[in-house]
């Protein structure tokens, strides 16, 4: 299932604390769309870390959505392997 | 715009290495305050022994220390560039830093001026194997930002002041001889003031406002030309007076600088899109006002040393102690991250960033620093008590801070105990 977590508006550094409370709750099946102001490049260190897959998109509301789904699970529809 | 294509946390340093410059730094504070609650009357003064070396335990001990720690971390991240060698130095660095400065202060304290040559020593070995360091990776890297390229102007600057200082402790040991001894003074105080701190800041701020506060960018005509100019106008500044003319016109030209600064900063600052109240915000509107009104006070009364109180205290303890209380959590928060990320998802649950430091104490720390701001002006003025007062304030300050940033670095080390335990467990497992 699909969680939508829309962190565009928020200062730094609180995107990447909600993004990591939006992983930590997460039920298996689920992937995180993401709705951003800029590419959260220090995030993707730590999704690497973590075993997460994620895909950047050009977004439809915001400048980008990033979809992080865990390693191992089907990516979500229109998600491109980063 | 910010460049976060550009941001390259993997090279930023341990955690352990900027937090030791920023814990120290409050001490240095608390030192000034004694100094100046034991001699009240002195804050009137410039020249004042007590005034002399507070006024340098703020500057190198406190901004300077803040600000050489916050660069260690921060070149990595906003330029890419590699600072092993200074990390790797920098409990040196540090140590010479927080011998050097004391040591300097008691030199002024006691007019022992060899003292104040040791202490001068040590901070120079300190500060300048660090600015070559910096400013040859940064000139190495081509192409700046406005930013980066402010940063590197501040250095360079900085490096001059710190010249100009020991050329100062030379002249005070009569090894050196002058006849402008007060113009030279009055240089050296310029070049840190608007130079290191006032140009570090400025550049600092086009980078940290819009991503701190998403307050959209600040104009781009200003980010082109203010390094440039306030390089040009603080380099003629020595020239002027080794030339024995008048310096007025690139003061005043300076003074129109800040004001404009000032302006768009706080513009800048009422345009953050998010409503919450977030005391930091009102720090740095603080600095703003205080930078305000130095430059007023330098266009419309020639008062320098108004203006000089207000950059030291309004933008040189104000703004880093605002800008700490969001780098020291952010930094402890993202090491704690990091790490625990390497063990896998969410074994331990990492506190959020604003339980690292207690909602009160920001506000009231903001509170003692804007009723300390015109206590030296109205020490100028003779106002009875004012210094006392003044240094009441900055000791209730620094051990406000103190007991903060030590909260702060204890949770971190708490947490950090749990992951390497819950590591130590899985490794076992």
């Amino acid at each position: 299932m699909e969680r939508i977590l829309d962190v565009s508006t928020l200062e730094a550094p609180e995107p990447l604390e909600r993004i990591l409370d939006g992983l930590a709750e997460m039920s298996p099946g689920d992937w995180l769309r993401v709705l951003h102001r800029r590419e959260p490049y220090p995030l993707y260190n730590m999704l690497r870390n973590m075993g997460y897959n994620w895909s950047a998109l050009p977004g439809t509301i915001t400048a980008i959505e990033i979809l992080i789904w865990p390693e191992g699970q089907e990516p979500p529809p229109g998600a491109e392997l980063c | 715009m910010l460049n976060t294509a550009g941001l390259s946390l993997d090279q930023a340093p341990p955690v352990q290495v900027p937090l030791r410059f920023f814990l120290a730094a409050p001490f240095h504070l608390l030192m000034a305050g004694i100094i100046i609650a034991l001699t009240g009357g002195d804050l009137g003064s410039r020249w004042a022994p007590s005034i002399l070396a507070s006024v340098h335990l703020v500057a190198l001990g406190f901004m300077s220390q803040i600000m050489l720690g916050a660069l260690l971390q921060l070149l990595p991240v906003i330029a890419g560039l590699s600072l092993r060698w200074l990390e790797q130095k920098s409990f040196l660095l540090w140590l010479l830093l927080n011998l050097g400065v004391p040591l300097m202060a008691l030199g002024f304290l006691l007019g022992h001026f060899h003292l104040l040559a040791l202490g001068a020593s040590l901070v120079s070995l300190a500060a300048i194997p660090f600015i070559l360091v910096a400013l040859l990776g940064l000139l190495r890297l081509g192409t700046l930002s406005f930013t980066l390229k402010g940063i590197a102007f501040a250095l360079g600057i900085f490096l001059l002041a710190i010249c100009y200082g020991l050329f100062l402790v030379a002249v005070l040991n009569n090894w050196l001889q002058t006849d402008h001894l007060i113009d030279h003074v009055d240089t050296h105080a310029t070049l840190a003031l608007a130079g290191w701190l006032c140009l570090l800041v400025m550049s600092l701020a086009l980078q940290l406002v819009p991503l701190f506060f998403v307050t959209g960018e600040f104009p781009g005509w200003f980010g082109r030309g203010v390094a440039y100019m306030a390089l040009a106008l603080l380099l003629l500044l020595p020239l002027l007076v080794m030339m024995e003319w008048d310096r007025s016109l690139a003061l005043y030209l300076l003074a129109l600088m800040a004001l404009t600064y000032a302006t768009l900063f706080i513009r800048q600052l009422l345009r953050r899109g998010r409503k919450t109240l977030d005391p930091v915000i009102f720090y740095w509107h603080a600095a703003a006002a205080s930078l305000f009104l130095a430059g007023l006070s330098l266009l419309i009364g020639g008062q320098g040393e108004v203006a000089a109180a207000l950059v030291l205290l309004g933008v040189g303890v104000v703004m880093p102690s605002g800008t700490l209380l969001k780098i020291i959590p952010f930094l402890s928060w993202f090491q704690l991250q990091n790490r625990q990320a390497l063990l896998g998802r969410f074994v331990i649950r990492v506190p959020h960033m604003n339980s690292f430091i207690d909602a009160k104490s920001p506000w009231l720390l903001l509170i003692l620093l804007i009723l300390l701001l015109p206590g030296p002006i109205l020490a100028m003025r003779g106002i009875a008590n004012a210094g006392l007062l003044s240094g009441l304030l900055l000791m209730a300050c620094a051990l406000l801070q103190i007991r903060m940033f030590g909260g702060a670095y204890a949770l971190f080390l708490r947490t950090d105990k749990k992951i390497l335990e819950a590591q130590d467990s899985a490794g076992s497992g």
